[in-house]
């Protein structure tokens, strides 16, 4: 008999439930989707029902609820930290107190009380586990290697930062780590912080804005900031951090290393902004391949799974594949801690890894949200009288194709929502990469975010290669590749061009998905696994000879990605996107009834 | 929260805060709880990991 597990993480981050049975992940979804709030981090009782209900599931049929991590290690860490830091911080012990002795010392019995509340079944029992127990759980259980390395790399769970394993069968075995205060999360946060952007979420922008910059600060970091060991492991200067002492980053420390205060949020980028991003993320990436290093020395495998919010670092990702430590790397497409609840989920089940025969990993491609069948679409088509045209499959990824040859953007919902911060084809925003101003097109008029933002391309899994240097599959968008040399193009007259200046020169023959460093953070789609996005792919292919479109999410800036025909709707209408391919269904926006809200949207969805 | 209950819940807050400060500032004659300094130059900052 298999043992079905509900896998929950909540109230730090990104909260999420999972629903494993056996071996076998049956669903996966983040509560921001659902609640609609940007990384929301309380109980995540939406996701819980709507992973059950996608798994025909009540809490009478779950074995046993797997918390993500231990609430109380977490809390003699925060103790720790305020023995080793009193007097200086008073403020934030005011603030954490109350909360900690109120509820989340008792955190495992609010999540049962929340459970019953939810009217689905008596609650099972509760485990907890390690919070890089959860992340090494979800890098290498889901993973298509019989053994190998692993690597959890974070901001801070209960005490470790950085956790390296071997896994092997059913198990993860736990061989090295790092704790708190000493952690490459942290240090790229503060750097986040300091270059104005959001701890937690705007990490991606630093890192989509190193190529713009030189990383003349790098020397400064690894001789101030961190204390790089030949072993690998590493240590934090913390007297040039604020972390330790309450809810800002960094200080006047840190400010009068760089050259004076931090960047205003919102304020204008300047050179030092790009260079701060440029260096921290070559610090990140040589610290990255240190701990491959020695994860390859400790457990002599050939191959590396990873997980923690680091290895969202699709860049370090890529420096990984390139050094070629490793035979082939495998990220959590979910690494950050909503994934904890699939680790968390999985090590309960503990059953067998059926899927390593089949060749492919377990994630399934990440399409492990809620899924929408044409009725329930139509229903919603026809109750709202909005004016569409049901296709059949072909018909519908010929006339798609025709509309993004065209020049058109196309909102792409298509069966299970994704799980992790993604989108992959499953509610995406799609459009043609030859075109040069699809990327402010997309940023400025659709997404409604900064200009300097990359975008991502799709391409054919079987014509990756002519296109990026890719050693290996990048199927969660997690591996940054150089575009071939040969769909460069050297533009006369750019190279003096700096900063965002960068952005006037086209780069590539596939310019809207080439970063200013020919970089490309490529997901490669393969028929298996997404047949519908693979479908599109070859038949924009056949017509215009080119496997790559661009891939965004399905949002605009702040906003989480859409879960709901609804959703999609609302955002196809409120943007600039032309037309939305929902399941079989094609809406044209020249078709749509105009729309109209009685408030200010853009002012609701706070910036991210 | 009326006044009174605020009041109270911050003075004790800051008696537990007055606690932590002098087992705090004990505890650090016996070495860092946070282990923040430079290890020599031969060794690393690894340490095994516990099995859970
Ligand atoms: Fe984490």
């Amino acid at each position: 008999m298999s043992t079905t597990a509900l896998g929950i993480s909540s109230y730090y981050h990104d909260s999420a439930a999972a629903v494993v049975e056996g071996g076998h992940i049956v669903a996966a979804a983040q509560q921001e989707r659902f609640s609609r709030r940007r990384h929301d981090a309380g109980f995540p009782a939406l996701a819980v029902a709507s992973c059950l209900a996608e798994a025909g599931r009540k809490l009478d049929d779950v074995d046993v609820i797997a918390y993500y991590e231990d609430p109380r290690l977490k809390f003699s860490r925060v103790l720790a930290t305020y023995l080793a830091t009193a007097p200086r911080a008073w403020s934030s012990f005011r603030r954490s107190m109350p909360e900690w002795l109120g509820w989340k010392l008792r955190t495992l019995g609010v999540v049962h009380d929340e459970l019953a509340r939810l009217d689905l079944g008596a609650v099972p029992p509760i485990r907890r586990f390690r919070h890089h127990e959860s992340h090494a759980a979800s890098a290498f259980l889901p993973s298509p290697y019989e053994s190998a390395a692993v690597l959890c790399v974070d901001g801070v769970g209960e005490w470790a930062t950085t956790t390296l394993w071997h896994g092997r069968d059913r198990r993860v075995e736990p061989l090295r780590e790092l704790r708190f205060p000493h952690s490459l999360g942290l240090l790229y946060s503060a750097f986040t912080y300091f270059c104005g952007f959001k701890v937690d979420s705007g990490e991606y922008k630093l890192m989509g804005l190193a190529p713009y910059g030189r990383p003349v600060y790098a020397p400064l970091i690894r001789e101030k900031l961190v204390d790089i060991r030949p072993d690998g492991s590493f240590r934090l200067d913390t007297g040039y951090f604020e972390f330790l002492y309450g809810q800002v980053m960094t200080g006047r420390g840190f400010a009068e290393l760089f050259g004076g205060p931090r960047r205003e949020p919102e304020g204008p980028l300047t050179e030092r902004e790009f260079d701060l991003a440029a260096s921290v993320q070559l610090v990140t990436e040589e610290i990255m391949l240190n701990l491959a290093a020695a994860a390859r020395e400790l457990t002599g495998e050939r191959r590396l799974c990873l997980a923690g919010g680091v290895a969202l670092n699709c860049v370090a990702n890529g420096k990984l594949v390139e050094s070629e430590l490793f035979d082939e790397i495998w990220v959590q497409p979910a690494a950050g801690d909503a994934g904890g609840a699939l680790g968390a989920a999985l090590l309960a089940a503990n059953g067998p890894r059926d899927h390593l025969g089949s060749g492919r990993d377990g994630m399934r491609g990440a399409r492990l949200g809620p899924g929408y069948d044409a009725d329930r679409i139509q229903v919603y088509l026809d109750a709202q009288g909005l004016p569409y045209r049901r296709l059949a499959t072909d018909e519908l990824r010929s006339t798609v194709a025709g509309l993004l040859a065209e020049g058109k953007v196309v909102g792409w919902f298509q069966g299970r929502m994704e799980f992790g911060p993604r989108a992959l084809g499953g509610r995406s925003i799609l459009g043609d990469a030859r075109n040069a101003e699809m990327q402010s097109t997309m940023n400025l008029k659709i997404k409604f975010r900064e200009s300097f933002r990359p975008f991502a391309p799709i391409v054919l899994a079987e014509h990756a290669t002519e296109y990026f240097d890719l050693r290996q599959d990048s199927p969660y968008m997690l591996i940054v590749a150089q575009v071939a040399e040969q769909r460069r193009l050297q533009q006369a007259g750019t190279e003096h061009l700096r900063g965002l200046d960068l952005l006037r020169a086209r780069r590539s023959q596939i310019p809207a998905v080439t970063h200013v460093d020919h970089s490309a953070r490529v997901q490669t789609v393969a028929q298996d696994t997404d047949p519908d996005l693979h479908g599109l792919l070859t038949e924009f292919h056949a017509r215009t000879g080119c496997p790559v479109l661009v891939n965004t999410s399905f949002n605009v800036r702040g906003e989480p990605i859409v879960a709901t025909p609804e959703d999609a709707y609302r955002c196809f209408m409120r943007t600039d996107i032309d037309a939305l391919a929902i399941g079989r269904f094609l809406l044209l926006k020249s078709d749509q009834p105009p729309w109209h809200e009685d408030t200010d949207w853009r002012g609701q969805i706070p910036l991210d | 929260m009326t006044f009174a209950r605020h009041a109270l819940l911050t003075l004790l807050l800051l008696l537990a805060y007055l606690l932590v400060l002098v087992l705090g500032l004990l505890g650090r004659l016996f070495g860092d709880p946070l282990r923040r300094r430079p290890a020599p130059a031969s060794a690393g900052y690894w340490r095994q990991s516990r099995r859970y």
